[in-house]
């Protein structure tokens, strides 16, 4: 049960076009090129990578919010890429999504019960007490007291309106939340708080998370696997004790021995990464972290690496092949 | 667990509409011509309200035996009428306390349609985007790039002179200032995470527009709002003066003021009056809209 596949998907890319101009040509931004990731039931997937790398298109694609270029999206079995609406309609319920900026996700003219019972008048046939009385026990099971029904966004803290985020997101029942970087417009202790409220939940309604975060610290905490991702594609796939004590691919490892450790004196060898991440537009040749990489070798500027299963992980370098190879 | 002690905190300030009132007078309070304004305003809609029971005399009603007479404080004054009469021997400030009614009437006509119009369009072009804007704001662009009370005129010609028709050419001038206005703060918050979030939800685009983002563009189109009131009740008195608008014996202050023409060196009084009550109207809703300004935009807001 707790194993229960809710959401798979396969090889899914997501291309913006960019129009042409008088001066320039026109170009495919691929935000997302080829993710597959499958989501379980009580299970947490992070997504982690630098900033454009395509998390939050990741996130937008999931949601339905957009649709995506190709590849397949399958929610509790039923395929939804194919674009049909009333399969989306039906399907949107069971994802809904949590975003990064508390301030920016609430509507301020919009009242708190309101705002908690708009997803239920929207999709289901519920009387205004019935969904009154479900917005309360729901503020209740996110730690908002009964009184906050009446009150307008800009009344609550950053915690307490990401509870109310939550709580918005949890109003239908869904089977999947997408956390958009949750905690990280946060004070360090009210993201504790939120973390362990998302942690009851997920217990509690068997939710699958799809994590999505660039607090490697964080990821640590609440994730069961981790997916790191680069120019949107995945480059490392595997669960979080192999993928923090064994990373394999180099730009894990720069990722990782980033991460400040708040032990004073306390020194680490980190990786440093030369240059910017590389414009989406215009990716290098081959692998795409070639001109970044630290160990790299004569085929990664023409060659494209895929994943392959190294291990126990899932990990997409040209490096990884001798590693097979000598295995042999 | 400490989510008490955060909970405790929590405000016992008071929610809904008092607080905002509260809140939007102290900001409005603080321009002191916006808060003359306002009282001269509220005076003037509570003399329209009650015409009938303050006018001295009918608006239309002659003295034969008191044309042209000078107000009380001149030789020749008569304290029957105060403000001193017209070339027809109409009490000049019962005329100017009926006149009103049709300056107010005005304001609220053309602002309510011209908003109501404006708005509606304007949160399409925005919501929708793409080639529908372009169509909108082009069109639009043609109505702006006419001098509004020329067009005004070229509408009531067009139409046939009376009251009614000025005021729809006078909607129909300001609505292009709405539909900008609109679609500039519906592309503002049309991006914005609760927008998205209420798709997340489910929310169908009529909804999403009209419930979620309309609410939040609302500060800047009550400000136009006040402001072209003022402008509605100018430019129908320029069409009354031109004779396009309301028709004499109609006591609207221009209509006024183009029949006393005639008589502005002999009688200073029958032009003066209507034209100073034009005025002062006029620049006390202008003073109010600019303390409105002050409260309601968030830009200028001193938090």
């Amino acid at each position: 049960m707790s194993d229960e596949i809710v959401l798979r998907a396969n090889d899914l890319k997501r291309h913006y076009l960019l129009p042409g101009s008088f001066y320039s040509k026109a170009a495919t931004v691929k935000a997302l090129d080829g993710v597959s990731f499958e989501l379980r039931r009580k299970k947490t997937l992070a997504v982690v990578g630098e900033s454009g790398c395509g998390k939050s298109t990741l996130a937008r694609v999931v949601t339905m919010i957009e649709e995506p270029t190709a590849g397949s999206l399958q929610i509790s079995g039923e395929e939804l890429a194919d674009g049909d609406k009333t399969v989306r309609r039906k399907l949107r319920p069971k994802v809904q999504m949590v975003f990064q900026n508390p301030y920016g996700s609430l509507n301020p003219r919009q009242k708190i019960g309101s705002a908690l019972e708009e997803p239920l008048l929207m999709n289901t046939p519920l009387s205004k007490s019935e969904r009154g009385g479900k917005a309360r026990a729901m503020m209740q099971a996110v730690g908002l007291r009964p009184e906050h029904y009446d009150r307008y966004p800009h009344m609550f803290s950053g915690g307490q309106r990401q509870r109310i985020a939550i709580a918005r997101a949890l109003m239908l029942d869904p089977d999947i939340l997408v956390l958009d970087e949750p905690v990280s417009a946060l004070d360090v202790s009210i993201q504790a708080q939120v973390l362990n409220l998302l942690g009851e939940l997920q217990d509690k309604l068997q939710l699958a998370y799809l994590f999505i975060s660039h607090d490697l610290s964080v990821v640590k905490h609440i994730a069961d696997e981790v997916m790191v991702m680069y120019l949107g594609k995945p480059v490392e796939h595997a669960t979080r004790e192999v993928l923090f004590d064994n990373p394999r691919h180099p730009y894990t490892k720069a990722l990782l021995s980033a991460t400040p450790v708040p032990v004073p004196g306390r020194k680490k060898d980190r990786v440093l990464l030369k240059g910017e991440l590389p414009s989406p537009i215009d990716p290098p040749s081959g692998c795409a972290f070639h001109p970044r990489c630290p160990v790299v070798i004569g085929r990664c500027a023409t060659k494209t690496p895929h994943l392959q299963s190294v291990h126990d992980a899932q990990v997409s370098c040209h490096l990884m092949d001798e590693v097979q190879t000598e295995k042999v | 667990m400490s989510e008490q002690a955060i909970d405790t905190a929590t405000d016992t300030r008071s929610t809904g509409v008092r607080a905002m009132l509260k809140e939007f007078w102290h900001y409005f309070s603080e321009n002191r011509g916006a808060v003359i304004g306002l009282w001269f305003f509220i005076g003037v809609c509570l003399v329209a309200l009650l015409a009938d029971l303050i006018a001295p005399h009918g608006a239309t009603m002659q003295y034969r035996d008191a044309l042209l007479t000078p107000p009380v404080w001149q030789d020749g004054g008569d304290w029957r009428f105060l403000l001193g009469t017209d070339a027809v021997g109409r009490d000049m400030l019962s005329r100017l306390i009926y006149g009103s009614r049709y300056s107010l009437f005005v304001g609220c006509i053309v602002v309510t349609v011209a908003m109501a119009v404006g708005v509606t369009i304007g949160l399409i072009a925005g919501f929708i985007g793409g080639a529908v804007d372009t169509l909108i704001m082009r069109l639009m662009d043609i109505i702006l790039s006419f001098p509004s009370l020329l067009l005004a005129l070229v509408l009531v010609a067009i139409l046939g002179p009376s009251l009614t028709n000025a005021m729809v050419a006078i909607a129909i001038v300001q609505q292009p200032h709405y539909v900008r206005l609109t679609r500039a703060a519906v592309l503002g918050e049309r991006n914005k995470d609760y927008v998205t979030a209420a798709k997340v939800a489910g929310v169908r685009p009529l909804r999403l527009m009209f419930y979620t983002i309309l609410p939040n563009c609302m500060a800047p189109l009550i400000v136009q709002a006040a402001l072209s009131f003022s402008t509605a009740i100018l430019d129908a008195a320029a069409l009354g003066f031109l004779g396009m608008g309301a028709q004499p014996p109609t006591p609207e202050w221009g209509t006024m003021l183009a029949e006393a023409r005639e008589f502005i060196l002999r009688a200073w009084w029958v032009v003066t009056l209507p034209g100073l009550a034009i005025l002062l109207t006029v620049l006390a809703i202008n003073l109010m809209g600019d303390g409105l300004r002050d409260a309601l935009d968030p830009k200028l807001k001193r938090s």
